[in-house]
């Protein structure tokens, strides 16, 4: 990215932080979402989870996620 | 059917090409570049894959790229979710960067392999991803030579996941549990790595040599304030100590204060409590990795096991697994770190997804991991030539037997044989070789010939038949991923060496083979096979004769901060810029002495890692 471009994104990046990326974080904290585990579940016996996504779909090698 | 597998964007880019489910050729981006862990796309990998097996690229059925990006950008985003409004520094890096070129990746991989490779090629349908633990758990267990094993992989972080237990079967390979980001063995190794003043992602080596001068005093309170690991061995991480989700760096002011030390600055002199810190966290990897593994025997019942991911380069706890006889068998992927990822790809695509039978090979399938360019002797002659270098050429027993002769009299020696080491290892293709016997071997190899730490340990190659007497191992090892002690009969105890503490201790002769006895007696162990190393494997047997000691140093022909080197060039240009004495390339040998051509000086020219 050139200078100018690399700046205004800059700008554009911050306010969406701000705007988005921050009260959606507070919402979080509200509702009690965790994505990363930060908070330490009580009375567990392991801390491996189950692999969610379903096993060996014929997909799996075609998807970016 | 071939397959290419590609790794790149965040460390060790790297290609592999599979024909027929075989691994034919794979290759690190940094050893053609010349640029350590150039992460960049791995076009000259690619190249030399293909150029070796001599395949057209529009002949290739699928090229896998080794991880999923869009999984990675939601991890991005959840964690600067979860921080806000912390973070936003790190938030606007990552997201400039993911706007204007990851986020398209699929894109930028058509763009380049048109741009390459063959335009007239529909890349689009040819271009597959998997994900980064599927890369490595296929890296571990498809190449192994078991028919059925545990995978257990650990490292820093793939999309989310930081360490994957899946069961391997045939040709199959089913993820059962995961642990997720940001609670990571890899990242916990990392943080002590930058809190001891060394580079993450490269410096996790020297922590692990680092750890036997040190007494693991802080090990509880690592064990009581950040990481909890549960009786099956899984873990969590307190994160209030760390900052490396939102922030600039791996720790913060709270874990600086839990010690009590500022973080090292890099370079500056090593005290004792660095060494107590690397012996602390060393002790807490091995101690989870052992109740891993012992978890995942309970509860899958496998008799095998196989490893990969950055967790598995660290050997000493490699060699403690093994000792401790969860199971009957382990093996290690070479290449266990991203780069190994393209292999795990293009082996994961062709049994996982074609379908494709596997056969399972005695001993392994990364045949030595030598999967790399080789030069024939005409043109190792000609490349040198053109260099101006003062060579005589051999037959190979002469070669073998010459380049012995320098061993016996003590000389440092650049050996390059055959085709290049894949992995971050040498394995006597591109190493440089000494008497594992001399007193002041490590000193000089450490000073004047690879410009590291003094501190820094060599690794012994010994003959395969004879590790056992040599060694507390009577196992394969051919990839140096397994440490062991030297037998206590060839031991010695040097007087007062009980009150000598930390860098004291280095120059005591402690074996009969001092230069690869580490401070603690033990040993990072390659053995040298004849069937995957038959050249090699005859220099050391000619060294024995001469000297009854099967034993010899190899360490990667490189110095600090320099890629292993690839071509005859680069032997020529490291030769010359160091105290190397001798150079054998293919059926070459040149005398330091002899060359005519100045000296270029050689230290400094690479960044320092």
């Amino acid at each position: 990215m050139s200078g100018p471009r690399r700046f205004f994104a800059r700008v554009l990046l911050t306010i969406v932080f701000f705007l988005i990326v921050t009260p959606v974080s507070l919402l979080f904290r509200i509702t009690g979402f965790d994505p990363l585990a930060l908070r330490r579940p009580k009375s567990v016996t392991s801390f491996w989870s189950e692999r969610r996504t379903p096993r060996n779909q014929p997909t799996q090698f075609e998807k970016l996620s | 059917m071939k397959v290419l597998g590609i790794s790149a964007y965040y460390h060790d880019a790297a290609a592999a090409l599979v024909v027929n489910g075989q691994v034919v050729a794979a290759a690190q981006e940094e050893r053609f570049t010349r640029k350590k862990h150039d992460k960049s796309f791995p076009i000259h990998a690619v190249r030399f894959c293909l150029g070796h097996a001599s395949v057209q690229a529009r002949q290739l059925d699928a090229v896998v790229f080794y991880d999923k990006p869009f999984l990675k950008f939601q991890r991005l985003l959840q964690t600067h979710l979860a921080y806000a409004p912390r973070g936003l520094g790190t938030f606007i890096d990552a997201q400039t960067s993911w706007l204007s070129d990851k986020l398209f990746q699929r894109r930028e991989l058509q763009h380049l392999l048109s741009k390459h490779l063959d335009s007239a090629v529909q890349w689009r349908d040819k271009l597959y991803f998997s994900e980064h633990h599927l890369s490595h758990a296929a890296s571990a267990f498809f190449p192994s030579p078991f028919e059925e094993a545990a995978i257990l992989t650990m490292d820093g972080v793939g999309e989310w996941t930081t360490t994957s237990l899946a069961i391997g079967q045939g040709n199959s390979i089913d993820i059962i549990k995961e642990i997720h980001f940001p609670h990571s063995l890899g990242l916990l190794y990392a943080a002590f790595t930058a809190y001891t003043g060394f580079k993450v992602n490269s410096g996790e080596y020297k922590v692990m040599g680092l750890a036997p001068y040190g007494t693991p005093r802080f090990a509880d309170t690592i064990r009581k304030h950040l990481i909890e690991v549960a009786d099956d061995g899984s873990f969590r991480l307190d994160m209030s100590y760390f900052d490396y989700c939102a922030g600039r760096t791996m720790t913060n002011a709270k874990f600086h204060e839990l010690f009590g030390f500022a973080p090292r600055a890099s370079e500056s002199p090593l005290e004792q409590h660095h060494m107590d810190l690397a012996a602390s966290i060393q002790a807490i990897i091995e101690e989870v990795v052992l109740k891993l593994a012992s978890g995942v025997a309970r509860s899958t019942e496998q008799k095998n096991l196989c490893l990969a991911g950055g967790v598995a380069l660290n050997c000493v706890a490699n060699g403690e697994l093994l000792r401790a006889h969860i199971f009957d068998q382990i093996w290690i992927q070479p290449a266990a770190g991203d780069a190994g990822g393209a292999v795990g790809a293009a082996l994961g695509w062709y049994h996982l997804h074609a379908k494709q039978p596997r056969i399972v090979v005695d001993g392994d399938a990364m045949r030595g991991s030598y999967l790399g360019p080789e030069y024939s002797p005409k043109d190792v002659q000609r490349r040198l030539s053109a260099l101006g270098a003062v060579f005589t050429t051999h037959e190979v027993d002469e070669i073998i037997r010459r380049t012995a002769n320098a061993l016996a009299e003590g000389k440092a020696i650049g050996w390059f044989q055959g085709r290049m080491e894949f992995g971050p290892r040498a394995l006597g293709a591109r190493s440089i070789i000494a008497d594992a016997r001399s007193r002041d071997m490590q000193k000089v190899l450490n000073l004047k010939v690879k410009y590291r730490e003094s501190f820094r340990p060599f690794a012994p190659s010994v003959l395969r038949e004879d590790v056992s007497e040599w060694f507390d191992i009577d196992t394969d090892s051919p990839y140096m991923l397994l440490v062991a002690d030297v037998v206590a009969a060839r031991q010695m105890h040097p007087e007062g060496s009980g009150q000598l503490y930390g860098i004291d201790l280095l120059n005591q002769v402690r074996s009969e083979i001092p230069a690869v006895t580490h401070v603690d007696y033990s040993a990072r162990i390659q053995t040298v096979h004849r069937e995957t190393n038959p050249r090699y494997h005859a220099l050391i047997s000619e060294f024995k004769r001469l000297t009854g000691c099967p034993v010899i140093v190899n360490t990667s022909f490189n110095v600090r901060g320099e890629p292993i080197i690839e071509s005859p060039e680069d032997a020529f240009r490291c030769f010359m810029g160091t105290e190397i004495e001798v150079l054998v390339v293919e059926n070459c040998v040149l005398y330091k002495d002899e060359q005519t051509v100045e000296h270029q000086r050689y230290e400094g020219s690479f960044a320092l890692d």
